[in-house]
């Protein structure tokens, strides 16, 4: 654990410097983390429906860097970003073997009462949202990271702003942005003008 | 949009969106300063911020992708990046060119060297300019769930996606696959070898076989044509390009056959459904036409529709209206099976062709083991079974639109059914005895001398400690490691210990692919046991998937009338009656009985447990009477065999009783269940899952007769100890929680009954995979709580879904039917709407006394029911006379 520790902490202190190679072997590491986080919380709380990512993130940063405090804040943020891109690679790679199981099948699936059910799957399609979030990136890249460090990293607006060195206001009025658009996007043909 | 546009849209948006909205037209109005486009653009925008609502603020991780974590460890790395640049001269984005190994109508495949990971790769660009973003995404996800594919024959898809081009727009989509050595065609490696006829066949089995393990994934080609279908240099089949057509075929939507250039190339192989101008719902079966067509040019050198000639337009006409030629017309030696093969491809009815490229592997494997192929040929019959077919439709949504307006359900446990002989089968290949041979037995005992005497706890124990050393023990012995993992999985399969046997039962698979081939004997039964596991632990889906794998590969290489065969068959039945599906479940038993008394003879152990599944399988299906007479033949076989305290014995016992409870003769059944249970206590202990169904099924039998008390604590007893040994979301933990909630109820403890099965419906859900039956039965046992509650209205509501269940999951006319009716009219006169009530009970009663008859319990409980309804209602004379059907029995 502590090679690991100090392995990371070395990576991300090269990727705060631009060095890309670090921040490519970071990804896997944490990644992995997340993984087997979720795994775990799954075996422990069987009765768990669903799971803010912001517990997942979080712990991952304790375990990797020691105290959630640990390594300074500096990496601090810096992890939750790679932990947020990771993150999002788990959730589209979980909705692809979905997608993947789900293609052809043809038994009837049955839609249950709703009062009782667990909560319902996200409302957007994942692999549509990070197919609609590489473009928005093509638009405008501090957009596209605000919303993978919020939406896919659970982080508030302020841990946002500060993981990406900008102002608390400059986050929200992005995000309020890149919401509508994505939302338009996602929306598909239909005409964005009027309200649902 | 451009990026200035972006910019632009941003801006105006920002400085509109916090104006209060009285004002924001103005001010839009303002900014904007005439650009129509621009203001259009931010007032959708608006518009999409102003019924935003919580979508996308609260990120979750769905539940279900928690469990396939868990389920799936060291799954779905981080996907491959995409190369960023397109350079001049030796380099593709991240693919070092070293040649150029083909070109065509779509673009050109290079021989490549990836820079990470290092590998030489074939690298596809496809088209110029064809690029767009979707595009790319498709061919991204396309590759990933490729990945799923893990077939010698199936070509690796390492990554895809599209060039950037230079000077922004998008550049050309690419695909890196995996590397084929000396790679020919399919039909241009038979002339160049000059294969005789019966090569070239088994050629086209592998590439059935190839192409089946693809369509098991659910995933079609729908472009495959000989260039599609490569032979390497060492005269393996290797198939390339799967997903690819799909991806390129929706950036086109339907005009691509107007795109001539880019289709005119395999049009000669595609299915008159893809042909048609609006091709829709293009599946398996399109693979399996294109087969057919290269089966036949494999054998005539020629294709059975003459297109390449032609326009566009005149070809699509002849794909979609033309009888291709048949191959005894080419030649006299082709008469018959392959004859018949080939007509079943390229039928112009998806329905009568081969389902998937799998049941055509079969045939293609019947026909070169010289047995009788499964096709037929069509017929004057076919014509009016498919007039039939149509009219059946027809009948069938009138009925799914009565449902709509009807629902309800009482439990009746007879899950604990299929559970149970499903472990029956578990021990089949699982003989504790025979299994563990002298070498095993040495490893064992030398590891552990202290543990060495004992019983079945000891001997369980002593595998799964000893297990994970196999692999350190015998690490240069594959053959001994294969050995020893099959042999320690059949015996924890046969213990009862599902999770520990999957994994060894998974190696012994890998192991004896690696040594022995996938088609071996060994190979077939690791992977048939292994799919037994998976089913036991509630893995389902999974289980079916492997089963229906297995017994195809098995069928195809040993036959279908071999003990592998017959093996295979049953598990594939048994995988398919844990989800359900009776009908092919029961006709695959069929077969399997059919072949073990061929084979092994009328009183042999093997064919005991076959005939146990059909019975099971026949009892799941109402055919109650065969199933009854089938488990009494074999309990008085096996006691007469193997004696009366075997396991096998046991199990038939407790079939036996079951379903002379399901048919109604209690008094019948009691002691069989009883004796039944006390064994299984003496023979297992008291947790292993054979006891627990025993005991399930004992305390649903004594909650029928009355016997409350003693049910609560057996439904208490078998809940907690498949919570333990089984855990909360296994199917036979949630089913006998089920019952215990019921019975709950039925005590008047509603809220704890409530929550139960609140929990159970929680538990069907998490699992993903629960059948019609499970849910309705839940529905309906809630429904029953609710009421008594006094929740009329949501017990209404869960009547109606628990009825439309039954009726989805189980043939008109059967008695659960009956039940979920009588539950929905019970709700609705808890609702005082007494019209709808009564027809509801009137018609539940006629369904129940057609299937049970007047004198059963249920059909009299039915009457009794709308006796006290109508006692309520002031109606006494008719009151009186429904008490009179509650009562009528001959004796007591």
């Amino acid at each position: 654990m502590s090679d690991t520790r100090g392995q990371i902490t070395l990576l991300l202190s090269r990727s705060q410097r631009g060095d890309q190679s670090a921040t490519d072997a970071l990804l896997p590491l944490v990644y992995d983390e997340l993984h087997a986080l979720a795994q775990s919380y799954f075996r422990s709380q069987p009765a768990g429906h669903t799971l803010q990512p912001t517990a997942l993130v979080h712990e991952a940063c304790v375990r990797l860097l020691g105290t959630e405090e640990g390594g300074g804040w500096n990496d601090r943020a810096h992890f939750f970003a790679v932990a947020a891109a990771a993150m999002r690679q788990i959730l589209v790679n979980h909705a692809l073997a979905k997608r993947a199981q789900k293609r052809g099948g043809d038994r009837a699936r049955v839609t249950l009462a709703d009062s009782d059910v667990v909560a319902e799957p996200p409302a957007v399609d994942l692999l549509d949202l990070d197919e609609a979030l590489r473009e928005l990136q093509r638009q405008h890249e501090r957009m596209a990271r605000i919303v993978e460090l919020r939406y896919f990293g659970g982080l508030t607006a302020s841990e946002t702003a500060e993981a990406l060195g900008v102002s608390r206001s400059t986050v929200e009025a992005d995000w309020r942005f890149a919401r509508a658009w994505l939302l338009d996007r996602l929306g598909g043909g239909e005409p964005a003008g009027g309200s649902r | 949009m451009s990026g200035a546009d972006f910019s632009r849209v941003a801006e105006v948006f920002a400085r509109v969106c916090d104006a209060p909205p009285g004002e924001q037209e103005a001010l839009l109005e303002e900014l904007c300063a005439g650009d129509a486009a621009l203001r259009e653009r931010v007032r959708g925008l608006l518009a999409r911020d102003r019924t935003a609502g919580a979508v996308l603020d609260h990120p979750v991780i769905p539940a279900s992708a928690l469990s396939d974590m868990a389920a799936s460890r060291g799954e779905g790395g981080v996907p491959a990046r995409e190369p960023t640049t397109v350079r001049e001269g030796e380099r593709l984005g991240a693919f070092r060119l070293l040649g150029v190994l083909g070109e065509g109508g779509m673009g050109t495949v290079y021989l490549a060297e990836q820079d990470e990971p290092r590998r030489r790769v074939a690298l596809k660009t496809i088209g110029s300019g064809r690029g767009s973003p979707g595009t790319a995404r498709r061919l991204r996800r396309e590759a990933q769930v490729l990945a799923l594919v893990q077939h010698p024959g199936v070509a690796q898809v390492y990554e895809a996606g599209v060039l950037p081009a230079e000077g922004g727009g998008t550049g050309d989509p690419y695909i890196a696959m995996e590397l084929v050595a000396d790679a020919s065609a399919i039909t241009a490696y038979a002339r160049a070898h000059d294969l005789d006829t019966r090569l070239a066949w088994r050629l086209f089995a592998e590439a059935c076989e190839a192409v089946a393990a693809a369509h098991a994934q659910n995933i079609v080609h729908r472009d495959l044509k000989p260039a599609n279908i490569l032979v390497s240099g060492e005269g393996r089949v290797k198939v390339v390009d799967f997903g690819v057509a799909r991806a390129l075929d929706e950036t086109h939507g339907g005009t691509v056959l107007t795109e001539a250039g880019l289709i005119v190339g395999t049009l000669a192989y595609m299915s008159p459904e893809q042909a048609q101008p609006r091709a829709r719902g293009v599946d398996a079966r399109a693979d399996v036409y294109a087969l057919g067509v290269i089966l036949f040019e494999l054998l005539t050198g020629r294709a059975p529709l003459e297109v390449d000639t032609l326009p566009v337009a005149a070809a699509v006409r002849v794909i979609v209206d033309d009888e291709p030629e048949r191959l005894s017309r080419v030649s006299r030696s082709f008469r018959g099976d392959l004859d018949t093969i080939v007509e079943r491809c390229l039928e112009k009815d998806v329905d009568r062709r081969y389902a998937s490229a799998g049941a055509l592997g079969e045939d293609v494997g019947r026909y070169l083991e010289n047995r009788p192929i499964a096709a037929r040929r069509a017929s004057a019959v076919y014509r009016v079974r498919k007039f039939t077919r149509r009219h059946r439709a027809l009948v069938v949504s009138a009925a799914m639109l009565f449902l709509l307006l009807s629902g309800g359900l009482v439990v009746i446990g007879r899950y604990a059914l299929i559970a149970s002989h499903e472990r029956r089968v578990a021990r089949s290949e699982a003989d504790v005895a025979s299994g563990v041979n002298d070498f095993f037995n040495e490893m064992l005992f030398a590891a552990h001398p202290s543990e060495s005497r004992g019983q079945d706890p000891t001997v369980r124990d002593l595998l799964v400690r000893t297990g994970p050393r196999i692999d350190e023990r015998f690490a240069d012995s594959p053959r001994v490691r294969a050995r020893l993992h099959l042999t320690t999985g059949q015996t924890l399969l046969g213990l009862g210990s599902y999770a520990e046997a999957e994994e060894h039962l998974n190696e012994a698979a890998m192991l004896y692919t690696q040594v022995e081939g996938a088609t071996s004997v060994n190979a077939l039964t690791a992977r048939s046991d292994r799919a037994d596991a998976l089913r036991h632990v509630g893995r389902r889906e999974e289980s079916l998937e492997l089963a229906r794998g297995t017994r195809d590969l098995a069928v195809a290489t040993h036959g279908e009338r071999s003990g592998i065969g017959a093996t295979t068959t049953l598990t594939l039945g048994e995988s398919l009656a844990a989800l359900g599906q009776f009908e092919e479940a029961a006709g695959l038993m069929q077969t399997a009985v059919e072949v073990r008394r061929g084979l092994l003879g009328e009183r042999d152990r093997l064919t005991f447990q076959a005939e146990m599944a059909l019975a099971d399988a026949l009892a799941s299906r109402s055919r109650l009477e065969e199933a009854e007479a089938l488990y009494a033949r074999v309990l008085e076989g096996e006691r007469a065999t193997l004696g009366e305290d075997h396991p096998d014995t046991l199990t038939a016992l407790g079939a036996l009783g079951y379903v002379k409870a399901l048919r109604g003769d209690n008094e019948g059944a009691e002691p069989l269940m009883r004796e039944s249970l006390e064994l299984a206590r003496r023979v297992y202990g008291d947790e292993h899952p054979e006891t627990l169904t025993a005991m399930n099924n004992l305390a649903t039998l004594l909650r029928r007769l009355g016997g409350l008390e003693e049910a609560m604590a057996l439904f208490d007893e078998c809940y907690r100890g498949r919570e333990r040994v089984q855990g909360a979301d296994h199917p036979d933990t949630i089913s006998v929680r089920a019952n215990l909630a019921h019975l709950l109820g039925v005590m008047g403890r509603y809220e704890e009954s409530e929550g139960h099965l609140r929990a159970c419906l929680a538990a069907l859900e998490r699992r993903g995979d629960a059948t019609p039956a499970e849910l309705s039965r839940i529905a309906n046992a809630l429904t029953l709580s609710l009421r008594t509650q006094g929740k009329n209205e949501e017990a209404l509501e869960f009547a109606d879904k628990a009825l439309a269940l039954a009726e989805e999951s189980f043939e008109a006319g059967h008695p659960r039917i009956a039940v979920a009716r009588a539950n929905r009219g019970l709700a609705l006169v808890a609702l005082d709407r007494r019209e709808e009530g009564e027809a509801e009970l009137e018609r539940a009663y006629d369904e129940c006394v057609s299937a049970l008859g007047a004198e059963h319990g249920q059909t009299r409980t039915i009457a009794g029911v709308i006796s006290d309804a109508l006692e309520k209602w002031g109606r006494h004379e008719e009151a009186v006379a429904w008490h009179e059907r509650a009562d009528a029995k001959a004796g007591g």
